[in-house]
């Protein structure tokens, strides 16, 4: 084939397939896909997040609970000598 | 968007040969262009539609490589016959095309196809590709011989 010929038939063959178009609905497809894709990546951030949140949240947890067992029993001993003070003046009034 | 779906889409039927895989290719590249998009990997060096562009071509010479040609002509020409007759042509022209790319690497395929039925300069073509406007320069003298001799054998 000349050099003529090849870019006749390119040229023909451009023409040609110039109607080439996506079919009804295709743009919704990719829009879809797209939505689908960015669902994704919000779920896997989600879940990245949550997996380096989770020891956080249990160290903390851990930390708030031996907190409060603490102050809980600084608050009996202050309870427990606030009646013994109580039923001492309760005594010596007697 | 509309322009940009219709022009990759047909370029991407060029490349491939055939409608229904072009459109998958160019949901993927759409998919892939986002997944960029959102990691900051568009850099902004290039216009959008030759980023698209490059997209889709590695993603058309990915599939063809992939999948062994779909035998899908047959079910796709009933749908195009609504479309109307050019389209029906364009469908048996897509055909024809891959006919005479077969055989030629797809680095010479795609630009032949980017140059000759896209209409790019070889520098847009060069940005495309991701090579020199002299790599590209050579792929098309190639492509061409390549196809003048494929006539003549």
């Amino acid at each position: 084939m000349s050099v003529e010929r090849v870019e006749q038939r390119l040229a023909e063959l451009r023409a040609r397939t110039d109607a080439v178009r996506a079919r009804p609905g295709f743009q919704a497809r990719v829009m879809l896909s797209i939505a689908d894709a960015a669902a994704g990546t919000f779920r896997a951030e989600l879940s990245r997040a949550g997996r380096r949140f989770v020891p956080v949240a249990l160290a903390v947890a851990l930390l708030t609970v031996g907190w409060a067992s603490r102050t809980d029993g600084v608050a009996d001993a202050l309870s427990s000598a606030e009646v013994v003070q109580a039923e001492l003046y309760a005594g010596l009034s007697w | 968007v509309e322009t940009s779906f219709a022009r990759l889409v047909r370029y991407a039927a060029r490349i491939v040969g055939d409608l229904a895989e072009a459109e998958d290719v160019v949901q993927e590249s759409y998919v892939k262009a986002y997944g960029a998009l959102v990691d900051g990997g568009f850099e902004g060096r290039s216009s959008v539609m030759t980023w698209l562009y490059r997209i889709v071509t590695r993603t058309a010479i990915d599939v063809k490589r992939r999948r062994a040609r779909r035998e899908t002509y047959d079910d796709v020409l009933p749908e195009v016959a609504a479309g109307g007759a050019d389209a029906a042509d364009g469908h048996v022209a897509l055909r024809e095309l891959s006919t005479l790319l077969e055989g030629l690497p797809e680095e010479q395929s795609s630009a032949l196809v980017l140059q000759a039925l896209e209409g790019f300069t070889n520098r847009e073509i060069a940005e495309i590709l991701g090579c020199s406007e002299g790599a590209v320069e050579q792929r098309l003298v190639r492509a061409r011989a390549a196809l003048r001799k494929k006539e003549l054998g």
